[in-house]
């Protein structure tokens, strides 16, 4: 099972969104980690074929994304969707389950599985008016399954899950990453960390890293630092160097940061985890400009 | 009171960004100056031949009544009349497009429709038959005819006698002047009323509506003013919207007519226009009425487009109840054998727009105190658009 | 190995789970819906109110014309709620960027062209159908013609398509329902006006007018919809 990405671009009058990346996928889970901005929702969009690439291609398998063998192997859950007012979760799954080919037998069977594998069993028969925005994500997550997908595509799929329903689903993904492409992009760092086999940075329209946690992290092993200062040296640090965290503790600055050697004396090296690798390169643009 | 202004110029900035309330309003104007000069193009055709232009008909015919101008109705212009008339030779098709029409008898059409109207005649050739005693006591007969009207309806005998007190007071005899711009006005007037009412309908709908779907609902009445002085602000907003919606197309439409027609007239009895009419008002007066009349059913129209925004979720839904609430009237004849739902049925916005509700015969009786119907009209429209008001307060301030 | 001791096998030791059941399932190709029953359910995804309002409108001609009696200005009526029909008509069709449940259609196999190409032909076939249907009930009791009293009827339907199909071509998913509405508003007050007030517009002399107008709005309405088709391929609004 391979999905291929070559050379795709999507350029608008004054902006490339996507800048001529390519990639290969296999079966597992592949994070898509990138500031808002970067090009994420519209690389994953041109991998659904809702988008019509400026150029390149998209195949799986051979199957070029623009027909509807692709589509029939493909499970999506965009970053923002909506929902016909009248219906029910029952309805929607069952719904969703037409577009997606299913008989009405399959999609009854699989509707009410997949709503207790999200734990909203209970509330199925409630229209979706009446749904917090978690159960409404939840929902999403189940319909994106619902024809046993061999890609799976998720935008942004914990915004609105409380801690509780983030694990489950990190469970729930990593289960599927077993047989199946998933990529999913976000936010949350932890949940990247620890589901996806691989990981993919993206900045303005490009893929600036990619490969397992380990690997990308030695890009910043041994830069991370922390020191507690007073204000003015603060200052000066701040104005200086990438800043990950910044805490006001008891009339000091405690800082954690980025850089090349140890920017003041009682800075100390700390192990790197994935957000600081998220914020040095997230945020340099922003602390320039500060 | 200055956060009131404020508040109020938000609003009107929120309706006239509108892309779409922009194009509502200019294809109004647009179809208003359109209507009013609608039969002024073109050509007349006799025969299937062009005759003249409608534009060259019109002025033809302003000409030939300005000579007639500044005197009165007498018997001796009616005898002109009827001789006038009387060349032309019997025609099976119209007699209008007899030479003998266009050279003789075309300057005195206004003063024949007048004499068809008050001695009740059907047909051309009739009028020749009349006596000369018949000719000379013209305004008697048409009392006469006034009379038998009122008494032909199905009004009480107080209101009858209302009626015929009220058409006493008409001066005679008429003094005669061209008018047609203002009989062009009052042809016009209908229809200029119903584009304000649908503007209303188009721009106010969104009023509290469109913060529903918009979701700035719970945001508004959150806010320091949301449950008071923004509703207040909206209210007014709305209302003063209809009023200068109003006076701009009345406005339009009165230029744009008399621009072309003329603008004379004003002073001259309504009875030039329609001669049967009980009322001794002149045009100007019946003008400025009927201008009040629509004035006040467009602020009734725009209550009720905000009690239906305020009152259900989508401006959508308000925009479809008011073009059917609109619309629906129109269509429906009104029959006069049961008064009182006659009555009724004119309380309908939409049917407020009748010049008829100024110029009718009928009186009426209401619990002793005896009115016409344009009061009564006025007077409803102003006292629901009152009570109606503080109902779509309450229901966007209780707004869940 | 002899039945018994199978059987006492099997009550004596417990089966292991099975692992890896749904990766072994996902091997077989299950059956599939055809693409007929995807139709079939899209038939009754459609709202009731179109039919309704439809039926609605063609029991009432039916019975105004046969069961009372009516005057002429029903000829009138009917070509103001013609335009209503197709307004809800409309707001099917693009019911999944109204609700914004497109981007997640585009997605699926059978996508949102599909969806919006079922939508429209039905739509578009339910409407013919009612049109012709009231106007055969029409036939005999009016002075028009069938002919006459065909452009009459449907030009002003043809004006509203074409308004609102412009609109949703031109705007985004929040405003349209609004701004179709307003556009039906238009359409059906401007055409009770020229039925009242503007009689003469009626006469055969304007039949050319009649002709050329509902030529023009047809081709515009069927431009405009290729428009819409051609735009249900991509999702539109992305930055």
């Amino acid at each position: 099972m391979e999905l291929i990405i070559d050379r795709l671009t999507k350029q608008y009058k004054n902006k490339i969104a996507v800048d001529r990346i390519s990639l290969t996928l296999n079966n597992g889970v592949y994070g898509l980690l990138g500031a808002n901005g970067s090009g994420k929702t519209t690389l994953m969009r041109m991998i659904c074929g809702v988008l019509k690439p400026t150029s390149g291609e998209v195949k799986f398998n051979g199957i070029d994304v623009s027909e509807e063998e692709y589509r029939d192997s493909l499970g999506y859950l965009p970053q923002d969707f909506g929902y016909y007012p009248e219906f029910t979760a029952y309805d929607f799954m069952l719904y969703m389950g037409s577009l997606k080919g299913l008989t009405k037998q399959q999609a009854r069977e699989k509707a009410n599985e997949l709503l207790e594998l999200v734990a909203l069993s209970d509330v199925a028969k409630k229209k979706i008016k009446a749904y917090s925005g978690g159960m409404k994500q939840r929902l999403g997550i189940a319909q994106a399954i619902l024809n046993n997908p061999k890609i799976l595509i998720l935008d942004e799929p914990t915004a609105g899950l409380d801690p509780k329903e983030r694990v489950r689903f990190r469970n729930l993904i990593s289960r599927l990453g077993k047989d199946k492409i998933v990529l999913l992009s976000t936010h949350i760092v932890s949940d990247v960390e620890y589901i996806a086999s691989e990981i993919l940075l993206m900045k303005d329209g490009q893929i600036i890293h990619q490969g397992s946690l380990e690997e990308i992290i030695t890009a910043i092993k041994g830069k991370v630092f922390e020191c507690s200062v007073d204000n003015q040296v603060a200052a000066n640090l701040i104005a200086e160097y990438p800043i990950i965290n910044v805490r006001e503790e008891l009339g000091k600055t405690f800082l954690r940061l980025v850089a090349e050697t140890p920017p003041c004396e009682t800075a100390v090296v700390v192990p790197a985890v994935l957000e600081d690798l998220y914020l040095y390169y997230f945020n340099e643009g922003v602390n320039k400009n500060e | 009171m200055n956060s009131f202004w404020g508040l109020v110029r938000f609003e009107y900035r929120k309706i006239l960004r509108k892309r779409s309330n922009i194009i509502t309003l200019l294809i109004a104007i647009f179809l208003t100056t359109f209507s009013c000069i609608g039969p002024l193009m073109g050509n007349y055709y006799i025969k299937g031949e062009a005759f003249e232009s409608n534009y060259d008909g019109m002025k033809k015919d302003r000409e030939y009544i300005r000579s007639m101008s500044d005197e009165e109705i007498s018997s001796e212009m009616l005898s002109e009349t009827i001789e006038a008339y009387s060349h032309i030779p019997p025609t099976d098709g119209k007699y209008t497009d007899t030479q003998e029409y266009q050279q003789y008898a075309r300057p005195y059409s206004e003063i024949y429709y007048m004499i068809m109207k008050a001695y009740n005649l059907n047909d051309w050739e009739e009028i020749e038959l009349l006596t000369e005693d018949e000719v000379n006591s013209f305004y008697t007969m048409r009392q006469n005819r006034v009379e038998r009207n009122i008494e032909d309806t199905t009004m009480s005998s107080v209101e009858k006698a209302n009626s015929l007190n009220i058409s006493k007071q008409v001066k005679i005899p008429f003094d005669y002047s061209y008018t047609g711009g203002y009989q062009r006005f009052f042809s016009q007037m209908y229809t200029t009323a119903i584009l304000i009412c649908f503007i209303i309908s188009i721009c106010i709908a969104p009023l509290f509506a469109g913060e529903y779907t918009e979701r700035m609902d719970s945001l508004i009445l959150s806010s320091r003013y949301g449950k008071n002085k923004v509703i207040y602000a909206k209210l007014f907003t709305g209302i003063s919207f209809s009023i200068l919606v109003s006076i701009m197309l009345t406005l339009v439409s009165l230029v744009t007519v008399m621009a072309f027609y003329g603008w004379e007239g004003g002073n001259s009895p309504i009875q030039l226009f329609l001669p049967l009419s009980i009322h001794p008002l002149t045009m100007r007066e019946v003008a400025l009425l009927y201008f009040v009349l629509i004035l006040f059913g467009n602020i009734l129209s725009a209550t009720l487009a905000m009690l239906l925004s305020s009152k259900l979720k989508s401006p959508f839904i308000v925009i479809v109840i008011m073009t059917v609430v609109t619309i629906l009237p129109m269509f429906i004849s009104r029959s006069e054998d049961i008064l009182w739902i006659y009555h009724l049925f004119n309380l309908i916005p939409v049917n407020m727009f009748y010049l008829t509700n100024i110029t009718d015969v009928f009186s009426i009786n209401l619990f002793g105190l005896v009115v016409q119907p344009y009061e009564i009209i006025l007077a409803f429209a102003i006292i629901s658009s009152m009570v109606l008001l503080p109902f779509a307060y309450r229901n966007f301030k209780s707004h869940n | 190995m002899s039945n018994n001791l199978k059987r006492e096998l099997k009550s004596a030791f417990e089966a292991p789970i099975p692992t890896r059941k749904s990766s072994f399932l996902s091997q077989f190709n299950y059956p599939r819906a055809s693409r007929f029953d995807f139709f079939k359910r899209q038939v009754g995804y459609i709202r009731k109110r179109v039919w309704i309002l439809s039926g609605f409108l063609f029991i009432g001609t039916l019975l105004g014309l046969y069961c009372y009696k009516v005057s002429t200005s029903f000829v009138w009526m009917v070509s103001s709620v013609l335009p209503f029909i197709s307004l809800v008509s409309m707001n099917e069709i693009v019911r999944s960027t109204t609700y914004n449940m497109d981007e997640l259609e585009m997605s699926c196999k059978h996508n949102f062209l599909e969806i919006s190409l079922i939508r429209i032909g039905l739509l578009g076939i339910g409407n013919v159908l009612v049109l012709i249907g009231i106007l055969f009930l029409f036939v005999g009791k009016t002075d028009f013609g069938f002919f006459r009293l065909g452009l009459y009827l449907t030009t002003p339907y043809l004006l509203n398509c074409y308004g609102s199909l412009f609109a949703i071509n031109r705007l985004k998913s929040r405003e349209i329902t609004y701004v179709c509405g307003s556009v039906t508003a238009f359409v059906s007050t401007l055409n009770a006006l020229f039925t009242m007030q503007i009689n003469i517009i009626y006469t055969e002399r304007y039949w050319v007018f009649w002709i050329a107008t509902f030529i023009a709005l047809a081709v515009l309405s069927a431009i405009e919809a290729v428009k819409l088709i051609k735009k249900t391929g991509e999702l539109q609004w992305s930055l």
